[in-house]
């Protein structure tokens, strides 16, 4: 299994490479890291890719890392939902770092991740680089005290923001 | 949608575009299925009308991922992949009368 998902992967992003692909759902398989390195193969250059479905794949940090790699080739993203991958502090901060290659980004779902301190930042470069977002799931993460600071200037920042998940996050003041 | 309906299936409802749809069939990925990889097939010059691919709720061999992604590199016009799992489980409890 831990060999042939890669290969499998891999022949799938071979032949989506040079496409004018809109939107990948690849959601609820075994992706999982060594997966996610194949998928870089098509992300590195997915200019015209969209929506990007990638939640319950069993990334955790590291592939989560590899998928916020890939985020550099993908300059047209505006839904990225990633939810569900115990992808834990280390792998939002590699999104949250990797952010500013999505400036269109309009709709990103993190939800059920075990984020705690990550979030912070990952609000920070939120505000800074995605003027258009309109929603953000966060749902049964833990927004500790500092990111609510930063979640709340995102707020204020944001006027395009129409939808906020927040559910079941243990939100500190 | 079940047993041994493997062929790809050619929707034409869009005129231009074409939808492929892999019908849902649950095989295991050590089970090297050859049968599986031969019916992905799409005539020549339908390729470039093909504008989504549908294979979710599908478990496929290395073998099948190999002729997806020969069959991916000839569709030009592609918009749309989904390639989930996806699985639909409802369960209703109702409380003892």
């Amino acid at each position: 299994m831990k060999d042939e998902i890669p290969k499998s992967i891999e022949h799938i992003s071979t032949g989506l490479l040079g496409s004018g692909l809109l939107r990948l759902d690849i959601s609820n398989n075994a992706v999982n890291p060594f997966g996610a390195e194949a998928l870089l193969i098509y992300l590195r250059q997915a200019t015209s890719l969209q929506v990007l479905l990638i939640y319950n794949c069993g990334l955790g940090a590291l592939g989560t890392a590899k998928i916020a790699q890939g985020l550099e080739g993908t300059p047209s993203l505006r839904t990225l939902s990633i939810g569900r991958n115990r992808m834990t502090d280390e792998g939002i901060l590699s999104i949250a770092r990797n952010i500013h290659f999505v400036p269109q980004l309009e709709e990103l779902f993190v939800y059920q991740n075990t984020l705690k301190e990550g979030l912070e930042l990952l609000f920070r470069n939120l505000r800074e680089n995605c003027k258009n977002l309109a929603a953000l799931d966060i749902c049964d993460n833990f927004v500790r005290e500092k990111a609510t600071f930063e979640l709340a200037e995102l707020i204020k920042a944001n006027l395009s923001l129409r939808n906020l998940n927040l559910s079941d996050c243990l939100v500190e003041e | 949608m079940e047993g041994k309906e493997s062929e790809v299936l050619l929707n034409n409802n869009a005129h231009s575009n074409l939808t492929l749809l892999v019908p849902s069939k649950k095989i295991q990925i050590n089970s090297i299925d050859q049968e599986e990889a031969k019916g992905l097939k799409v005539e020549e010059d339908q390729y470039e009308k093909v504008a989504a691919i549908r294979i979710e709720g599908n478990s496929y061999s290395l073998d099948f991922c190999k002729a997806f992604g020969d069959l991916l590199k000839k569709t030009k016009n592609i918009k749309v992949a989904a390639l989930s799992l996806r699985t639909s489980i409802s369960m209703t409890l109702s409380s003892p009368g």
